[in-house]
């Protein structure tokens, strides 16, 4: 497993996209750095702002933003990078060893995710740093944010990598643009207010909490805690899709037929 | 027990019959050759014998054991036809990590590379990228990769494709090493020469079905060649089958 985890990881990382993410995540928190430099006082018609207001809003919009970024990443990355080696015939090969395919999915699924994992952590940690230091917010949401985020970037993955061994790439990928827009804008819609019909209704109330999740994890910094019971059913939604997720990986590869498979 | 068995296997596909009632065997340390023309189903059989596919019908045994078991994929190497390998990876570090799954540890490992590249004359070579090799080349870095960790069974689709006469030639001589030390071989390929020279007995498969199967000696007439053989059964076959005859 070790083995098949570092080849899984060397060819995310020789991948063409490795480099352009980490020139984005540079430039992204760049852009962070430079707008939380300004004064944190905000005059209104009504008065000053105080400070953690400022910054705590500014800082859920800006680490949920990175964050569905990261999960979107997540699921492109995911996307071909179990396909690919059926497509070019090397996992036939690996595949031909005493190797189980719940190993070798897996592996191939931790390649992937060390790729968004690590954006994550260096866009929502130097992000929540950065608010953290300049806006005197805690840290915890932060911490709970990224950890949020991981679960997140795991379920997406592994729903995208799952696709990706029915779905042509391009059908693949618009599944994950637009699953992870469509769940993000139910839970948006729904922590507004906005009565929901039936499709994003089903989508907020089953769906994976990707949002709803963040705002609960930033809580700290908006100031509109969330009570026990629903927080309880975010975290229970997020174990359920992402333990369903990664497990429905492993079982339909386990019984995929590799025929139809043929090296370019 | 046998090195790997098929018993009456079918394999569909939609409504096409890629194999059709399959029965074969390969003894411990003995070479059998999986003949036929293209299409006849023998690398569907080879992808049904490493579980990468599941038979319709019938019984696959790889080492007496179900091949969807990765236990059962213990001490086998496998050569596929077409050989794709990562270009970007040194020679070496690809033989490691097969080494590797193929359950050497430590400086095993190093030492399973340097003697499988020796044998198979790619020593200078380990540092090269594998994007950068010829057909050749590639196709002895598939022999190495195949024939490391000294496999108890060998699946070779097409072994002598892309290699030269004195490649050929070494090939047939790593072959019959393996098999000197107790290794079980199966080989498809369509040079009937390299098969007369390597297996003791054959498997002819036409149309998904086998035509006829058993040691070379009772397979091949006086004064005929497996070429001969082949053909006489195979293109009878093709006559019968053209004219709606029943090929049972």
């Amino acid at each position: 497993m070790g083995l098949l985890a570092g080849e899984g990881l060397r060819d995310a990382a020789r991948r063409r996209v490795a480099p352009a993410v980490a020139g984005l995540c540079l430039l992204t928190l760049a852009m962070v750095n430079s707008c939380t430099q300004c004064s944190p006082m905000v005059e209104t018609s009504g008065g000053q702002l105080e400070t953690l207001a400022v910054f705590g809003w500014a800082g859920v919009v800006t680490v949920g933003l990175l964050a569905l970024w990261c999960a979107v990443l997540a699921g492109l990355v995911a996307a071909d990078h179990l396909s690919s080696t059926l497509e070019d015939g090397s996992a036939l090969l690996v595949l031909s060893r005493p190797v189980s395919r719940r190993a070798f999915a897996l592996a191939r699924l931790a390649g992937s995710l060390a790729i968004s994992l690590a954006a994550a952590v260096f866009l929502l940690g130097g992000a929540g740093l950065l608010l953290a230091l300049r806006g005197e917010l805690p840290l915890l949401p932060a911490f709970l944010a990224i950890a949020v985020t991981a679960v997140n970037c795991i379920a997406v993955a592994a729903l995208a990598m799952l696709s990706s061994l029915y779905l042509p790439r391009i059908a693949t990928f618009l599944f994950v643009i637009g699953g992870v827009s469509a769940v993000a804008l139910a839970n948006l819609l729904s922590a507004s207010g906005v009565e929901l019909g039936a499709v994003f209704g089903l989508l907020d109330e089953m769906g994976p909490p990707i949002l709803s999740a963040l705002v609960w994890a930033l809580s700290g910094w908006s100031g509109q805690v969330a009570d026990g019971g629903a927080a309880l059913g975010i975290l229970v939604r997020m174990a359920i899709w992402t333990g369903g997720s990664v497990s429905s990986l492993l079982f339909l590869f386990d019984r995929r037929e590799l025929t139809h498979y043929e090296p370019r | 027990m046998f090195a790997l068995e098929l018993a009456a296997v079918s394999k569909h596909f939609a409504q096409r019959a890629a194999l059709s009632r399959v029965s074969l065997h390969l003894e411990p340390g003995t070479a059998l050759g999986l003949l036929g023309p293209n299409g006849a189903g023998k690398t569907t059989a080879l992808r049904l014998i490493l579980g990468h596919t599941e038979a319709s019908e019938g019984t696959v045994r790889l080492q007496g054991g179900d091949p969807f078991r990765p236990e059962s994929r213990r001490g086998v190497g496998y050569l596929p036809e077409r050989l794709a390998l990562p270009s970007h990876r040194t020679v070496g570090a690809f033989l490691r990590l097969h080494a590797g799954l193929a359950g050497l540890r430590g400086a095993e490992i190093d030492r399973g590379v340097q003697a499988v590249a020796r044998q198979t004359g790619i020593e200078s070579r380990l540092t090269d990228t594998l994007g950068t090799l010829s057909k050749g080349l590639t196709q002895r870095v598939g022999f190495a990769q195949a024939m490391i960790a000294e496999p108890r069974v060998l699946l070779l689709d097409e072994p002598s494709s892309g290699l030269d006469p004195i490649g050929m030639r070494e090939a047939r001589d790593w072959i019959t090493q393996a098999k000197a030390r107790g290794c079980s071989v199966l080989v498809s390929s369509h040079l009937l020469s390299e098969v007369e020279r390597i297996c003791e007995s054959v498997a002819i498969l036409h149309e998904g079905r086998v035509v006829a199967a058993g040691p070379i000696g009772e397979i091949v007439r006086p004064g005929e060649e497996l070429e001969d053989a082949f053909v006489r059964l195979v293109g009878q076959r093709s006559a019968l089958s053209s004219e709606g005859g029943d090929l049972g």
